[in-house]
């Protein structure tokens, strides 16, 4: 059994609700897992450095996506297009008909505009 | 102990893939989020709301007003008991980053008329606020390897 180390910070957070008339101070916490104990850290972990690596992939080959796919919302997994629709609510209830989880796919709209913010 | 945020050549800012679970799932589901210092709290914007399947319906509106760029204020959903997963950086272990957090916004899609054509929306990433980000005193913004380290 890998030995774990739990470290607790509590993080003064600024979220002010009023409740009842009266503001209250909620308090986020920060815990720190030096090791992934269970099973679904473990597979969460795994998730999401391959999320990354597929963001990675999608701004590598942005120029063949242009060529391929310009103006819609394309599905990245495993680094391979697994599904592109110009409609995104379309494509995401595709996923989950295909039995893909939505949440372990990459997901951009190509275009040749990059997007600017404005937060 | 740091988090590092990825910085593509495509876009200055930085993002960061995470996991959250909360009141209405409980496994872990995995978003890429924007490092976002100009929001109070993490939110979730249309694409996540409607990927995540998070049902807005059972929410309630923020009580105070939130005000984005050009002054109009907004109620966002609050999504209640989040549990926020980053991975770390320490060198050594694969180690995890757990943010229990009180509440964050959501941020619905537009609802779908199906009588209508439907409104299409630019995917954006979801904003990892400064409820997450103030307890990091140092950030280094490295454009040339594409990172942003997050200390603590």
């Amino acid at each position: 059994m890998p030995k774990t180390r739990l470290k607790l910070k509590y993080n003064k957070c600024s979220n002010l609700r009023t409740k009842g008339g009266k503001e209250k101070r909620y308090l986020s916490l920060l815990v720190e897992k030096s090791r992934l104990t269970s099973a679904t850290e473990r597979v969460s972990f795994e998730r999401r450095q391959n999320l990354r690596a597929d963001y990675r992939w999608i701004s590598t080959e942005k120029k063949k996506l242009l060529k391929k796919y310009l103006n819609k919302y394309v599905a990245v997994k495993n680094g391979e297009v697994v599904l592109a629709d110009s409609d995104v609510y379309n494509l995401v209830s595709e996923l989950r008909e295909k039995g893909v989880e939505v949440d372990s796919v990459a997901v951009e709209f190509v275009s040749k505009h990059p997007c600017c913010f404005l937060l | 102990m740091q988090i590092i945020a990825d910085i593509y050549p495509t876009s200055p800012h930085a993002k960061i893939i995470g996991s959250l679970k909360c009141s209405q799932f409980s496994d872990l589901r995995t978003l890429e989020f924007v490092v976002d210092s100009g929001a109070t709290f993490t939110t979730l914007l249309p694409y996540h709301v409607l990927s995540l399947g998070i049902d807005c319906s059972d929410l309630s509106r923020t009580t105070r007003p939130c005000y984005s760029a050009n002054g109009d204020p907004m109620y966002p959903y609050e999504l209640p008991k989040v549990e926020l997963h980053l991975d770390k950086n320490d060198g050594k272990t694969n180690g995890v980053e757990i943010f229990v957090l009180p509440l964050i916004h959501c941020m619905p899609p537009p609802p779908r008329d199906p009588q209508q054509e439907p409104q299409q929306f630019r995917i954006t990433n979801s904003l990892l606020g400064m409820d997450v980000l103030k307890i990091f005193k140092n950030w280094i913004w490295d454009f040339e390897n594409g990172q942003l380290h997050l200390n603590l």
